[in-house]
C-alpha cells in the first residue's frame, strides 16, 4: 500500500507542497518518517520510527551546527 | 482487487459444485426467500474467515459450531456409509498482478444413518501465482489465513462484506464511537495518527534535554524552568479539559441514545395513547348512558304499569262517572245530613225533611235522635266523593297514557341512539388503533402500558440531555480561554530560548517542535480533507438515493467535531425527526462514501459484496438505492429478494430489477436463484444464469 501507492503519495507530496519549499529538510525528514508509518502500518511490525525520528533530527542539527 | 469467480461445493443449501462468475462492476443476483442468497454471501465470509450465520442462534458461527450443519443434506443423504462427503468454498481473485485461488474445505465421514465423523476442522489453502513470471506459492491453514488478513482486513469486513439487515449495528449515526469507529476503520487515518504520536513522543523528549541541561545564565535557566512548568501546567488543565470533554460527549451520546429511546418509544406509543384514551371516552359515555336507560326504564316501569293497568278502563270509568253525576243531579244520592240541621229538627220537635212531627219521646223524635252523632251518612257520602274523584284521576291518567308513552319512548330512542353512537365511536377508534398499534406489541401490552410514565421518561431524559450540551459548551469556552493562554506563553517562551547557552539541544527541540507541528497540521489537512471528499461523496449517493422522494431530504453534513452524521436544509439548519427510509439511506450513503473515498486514496478497490443492502429501506427508495450502489463500487456483488409477487408497496418489485438488469449494461453477470427439491432433505439452489 504505502510507499508504492502512487495517489496517496501524490496527495502526501500535494499536502506538503508548502513545506517543500520553506524548509527541504524539515520535508524530507517527515517523508521519512511517513514512509516508516506506513511500512510499520503494512507489516504491523515495529520499525522503531521513535527512534529513526530522533536519530534524523539530531543528525540534521548537528549537520547545520557543523555547517554555520 | 477483483473476484473472478467462486466455487460453492456442497456447502449448506448448494448441492454439487456450483460456479458463479464475476468480472470488473456489478453484479446482481436475484432470488425469493429461503432459494440460497444469504448462503451465497456465507459463502464468501466462510471462506474468507471461518464464518457463517446461523439463523436461528442470530449470530455468526464457525465450522466449528456448525458441525456437520454446515454440509448440504442431500449430499449428506447420497453419501454410502463409510464414505467421505466433503464442502469446498474457493474464490478466485486477482490483486495487483498476482492471482489468488483461496479454498477452504471441511469434510464429515458417515459412520451409519445417524452418526457422523468429523475428522478435522475446516482446512484452508492459498495459491498465489505472478501473472508475469508464473511462479506459484502455496499457503496453508495460519499462513494462508496471514496472507488474507492484509488483503481483507477482518475489522473492515463488516463494510465490503455488507449485510443490508445489521446496518444500524454497524453505523449509528449519532454515536461518536461509530463515527469515529467507522472513520477510523475505513480511511486508515490511524496511520497519520501514529506519525504525530511519534512526532510528539521525540518533541516531548528532546524539550526534556533541553531543559535538563543547565544554562550558563542562572537567571535565564530559572526563568526557562518557570516558564516551561507554567505551559507544562496549562498543557495538563488542556489536557484535562479535553479527557473531561471526551467523557461528557461519550456521557452525552449515552444520553442522547437514552433520550432517542425514550423519545422513539413515546412516539410509538404517544398515537395509541390518544386513541386509547379516545375509545376510554366513549366507553365511558357508553357505559353512562346504558345506566341512565336503565334508570329511566326503572323510574317509568311502575307508572307506565299503573297505566298499563288502566288501559282500556277509560269506558268503564265513563259510565261510572256519567251514572253518579245523572244521580247527583236527579238528587237521588243523598246530600250529607249536617249534625246542626238534626239539632234544629229536635229543637223544633219536627222533620224537617218530611215536616212530620216529632215531639218529645215519640218514635219520630227518637228516629231523628239515632242519626245524631251518626256519620254513616257522612262517610257514604264522603265515600262517593272520594270514588267520583278517583275516577276523575284515573280518567284524566289514563286519556294521557298515549302521550306519556310516546315521550317515554322518545327518550329511549334518544338513549339508544346516544349508546349506538357512542358504541360506533369506539368501534372506530378500536379500528385506528389496529393501524397505529406496532406490530410489535400486543393488546394486552398496550393496555398495561403507563404512558404518564414514559412520558416522563422522555421529560428526564430530554432535561438530561439539555444538561450535557450545557456542560459541554461551558468545558469548550473553558478549552479555548487555556488554548489561548498556553499560546501566549508559548510565544515568551520561544522568544526567550532564543537567547539560550545550549544552541544544539534547543535547535534539536525546535526542530522537532516544528515537525510535531506540521505533521500534526497534516493530520488536520488529510482529516478535513477527507471529511469533505467523504461528505461530497456521501451527498451524491444520498442524493441519488432519495431523489425519487416526493418530499425533499436535505443534505448530508459530516460533522466530525461533534463526530456525527445528519442531513442539514438550505439554509444549513439541522433537519428533526427524519424519516427510517432516509436514516437507512443516509447510514449506507455514509458508510458507501467513506468506503469508496479510502478505496480511491490507498488505491485498495475492495470488492462490494452485500447481501439485502436495501431491505431497512422504503419503496422509493430501493431502486435508486441500488442503482447507486452499482455506480460507486469498481466491483459489487449484489444479492437481493427478488420480491415476485407482492401486494407489498414498499417492496422491490421483480419487473423493476429485472429490467435494470436487462437494461444496465454495467450489468455484466446476473444470477437468478431457485430452490429445486421434492422434499426438505432434497431441496438445493439451483443457480439460472440471467446475463
Amino acid at each position: 500500500m504505502a510507499v508504492k501507492n502512487s495517489e496517496v503519495m501524490r496527495q502526501i507530496e500535494e499536502m506538503l507542497h508548502d513545506l517543500k519549499k520553506q524548509d527541504k529538510q524539515q520535508y524530507n525528514i517527515i517523508l521519512s518518517l511517513l514512509n516508516e508509518v506506513f511500512l510499520e502500518y503494512n507489516t504491523g511490525k515495529s520499525k522503531n520510527v521513535e527512534k529513526k525520528l530522533y536519530e534524523m533530527i539530531d543528525a540534521e542539527v548537528r549537520y547545520r551546527t557543523q555547517k554555520n | 482487487m477483483i473476484i473472478r469467480r467462486i466455487e460453492v461445493e456442497n456447502f449448506l443449501s448448494y448441492y454439487g459444485k456450483n460456479i458463479f462468475e464475476f468480472d470488473v462492476g456489478p453484479t446482481l443476483v436475484i432470488g425469493q426467500n429461503n432459494t440460497g442468497k444469504s448462503k451465497l454471501f456465507d459463502a464468501f465470509n466462510w471462506v474468507l474467515f471461518d464464518r457463517s450465520f446461523k439463523t436461528e442462534g442470530e449470530k455468526w458461527e464457525c465450522t466449528k459450531d456448525w458441525g456437520k450443519d454446515i454440509v448440504n443434506n442431500l449430499a449428506k443423504k447420497e453419501c454410502k456409509i463409510g464414505e467421505t462427503v466433503e464442502t469446498a468454498v474457493s474464490i478466485l481473485f486477482n490483486n495487483e498482478d498476482n492471482k489468488y485461488y483461496l479454498t477452504r474445505e471441511f469434510q464429515l465421514i458417515k459412520n451409519n444413518e445417524k452418526n457422523w465423523e468429523i475428522p478435522r476442522n475446516s482446512e484452508l489453502s492459498l495459491t498465489i501465482t505472478e501473472s508475469v513470471t508464473g511462479n506459484s506459492n502455496n499457503y496453508y491453514d495460519k499462513e494462508a489465513e496471514e496472507q488474507i488478513k492484509t488483503l481483507f482486513p477482518e475489522n473492515l469486513s463488516k463494510y465490503f462484506l455488507f449485510q443490508g439487515e445489521s446496518i444500524s449495528q454497524i453505523m449509528s449515526l449519532n454515536s461518536r464511537s461509530a463515527f469515529t469507529k467507522a472513520l477510523t476503520d475505513l480511511s486508515r487515518i490511524e496511520v497519520f495518527e501514529n506519525a504525530k504520536k511519534y512526532t510528539e513522543k521525540v518533541a516531548k523528549a528532546l524539550k526534556k534535554e533541553f531543559e535538563d541541561k543547565e544554562d550558563s545564565d542562572k537567571a535565564f535557566q530559572a526563568r526557562k524552568r518557570d516558564l516551561s512548568k507554567t505551559i507544562q501546567d496549562l498543557k495538563k488543565d488542556l489536557s484535562d479539559q479535553n479527557d473531561l470533554f471526551d467523557n461528557t460527549c461519550n456521557e452525552r451520546d449515552i444520553a442522547k441514545i437514552v433520550f432517542d429511546k425514550n423519545s422513539e418509544e413515546l412516539k410509538k406509543y404517544e398515537e395509541c395513547a390518544l386513541i386509547l384514551k379516545d375509545i376510554e371516552y366513549f366507553d365511558n359515555q357508553w357505559k353512562q348512558k346504558n345506566e341512565l336507560r336503565q334508570s329511566v326504564v326503572d323510574a317509568q316501569k311502575k307508572e307506565i304499569f299503573d297505566r298499563w293497568m288502566y288501559a282500556g278502563t277509560e269506558g268503564i270509568l265513563k259510565n261510572f262517572l256519567d251514572f253518579y253525576k245523572k244521580n247527583k243531579i236527579d238528587k237521588k244520592i243523598p246530600e250529607p245530613i249536617r249534625q246542626e240541621f238534626l239539632k234544629e229538627m229536635l229543637e223544633e220537635k219536627k222533620c224537617k225533611v218530611c215536616f212530620t212531627p216529632a215531639p218529645i219521646g215519640s218514635d219520630e223524635y227518637k228516629n231523628i235522635q239515632s242519626h245524631i252523632n251518626d256519620k254513616s251518612l257522612d262517610k257514604e257520602i264522603e265515600l262517593i266523593n272520594q270514588l267520583s274523584l278517583v275516577a276523575d284521576n284515573m280518567q284524566d291518567k289514563v286519556e294521557n297514557i298515549s302521550s306519556e308513552l310516546q315521550k317515554y319512548y322518545a327518550r329511549i330512542d334518544e338513549i339508544d341512539t346516544s349508546i349506538k353512537g357512542f358504541m360506533n365511536k369506539k368501534r372506530l377508534k378500536e379500528e385506528e388503533l389496529k393501524t397505529v398499534k406496532p406490530s410489535d406489541v400486543s393488546d394486552d401490552e398496550l393496555k398495561t402500558k403507563d404512558f404518564a410514565h414514559l412520558q416522563r421518561g422522555y421529560e428526564e431524559s430530554k432535561n438530561d440531555l439539555d444538561k450535557f450540551k450545557l456542560l459541554i459548551d461551558r468545558i469548550t469556552g473553558k478549552r479555548e480561554y487555556i488554548k489561548q493562554q498556553l499560546e501566549d506563553k508559548q510565544k515568551e517562551y520561544d522568544s526567550l530560548i532564543e537567547d539560550s547557552s545550549n544552541v544544539v539541544e534547543r535547535d534539536k527541540y525546535i526542530l522537532a517542535e516544528k515537525i510535531n507541528k506540521s505533521v500534526g497540521q497534516f493530520h488536520t489537512v488529510f482529516l478535513t480533507k477527507l471529511i469533505n471528499d467523504i461528505e461530497k461523496e456521501a451527498n451524491t449517493y444520498f442524493h441519488k438515493m432519495t431523489e425519487k422522494n416526493v418530499a425533499l431530504s436535505g443534505k448530508v453534513k459530516v460533522d466530525y467535531e461533534n463526530q456525527e452524521v445528519y442531513t442539514i436544509d438550505e439554509t444549513d439548519i439541522r433537519l428533526q425527526n427524519i424519516n427510517q427510509a432516509n436514516k437507512v439511506s443516509l447510514q449506507i450513503a455514509f458508510v458507501a462514501a467513506i468506503l469508496s473515498v479510502s478505496n480511491k486514496f490507498w488505491n485498495t478497490y475492495f470488492p462490494f459484496i452485500a447481501d439485502a443492502p436495501i431491505s431497512a429501506l422504503g419503496g422509493n427508495n430501493k431502486l435508486t438505492a441500488v442503482e447507486t450502489m452499482i455506480e460507486i463500487f469498481n466491483q459489487s456483488i449484489i444479492i437481493l429478494k427478488d420480491d415476485a409477487v407482492t401486494d407489498d408497496p414498499d417492496a422491490l418489485r421483480n419487473d423493476m430489477i429485472r429490467n435494470l438488469i436487462q437494461m444496465d449494461n454495467n450489468i455484466r453477470n446476473s444470477f437468478e436463484l431457485k430452490m429445486e427439491g421434492e422434499t426438505l432433505d432434497e431441496q438445493h439452489t439451483k443457480i439460472i444464469k440471467l446475463k
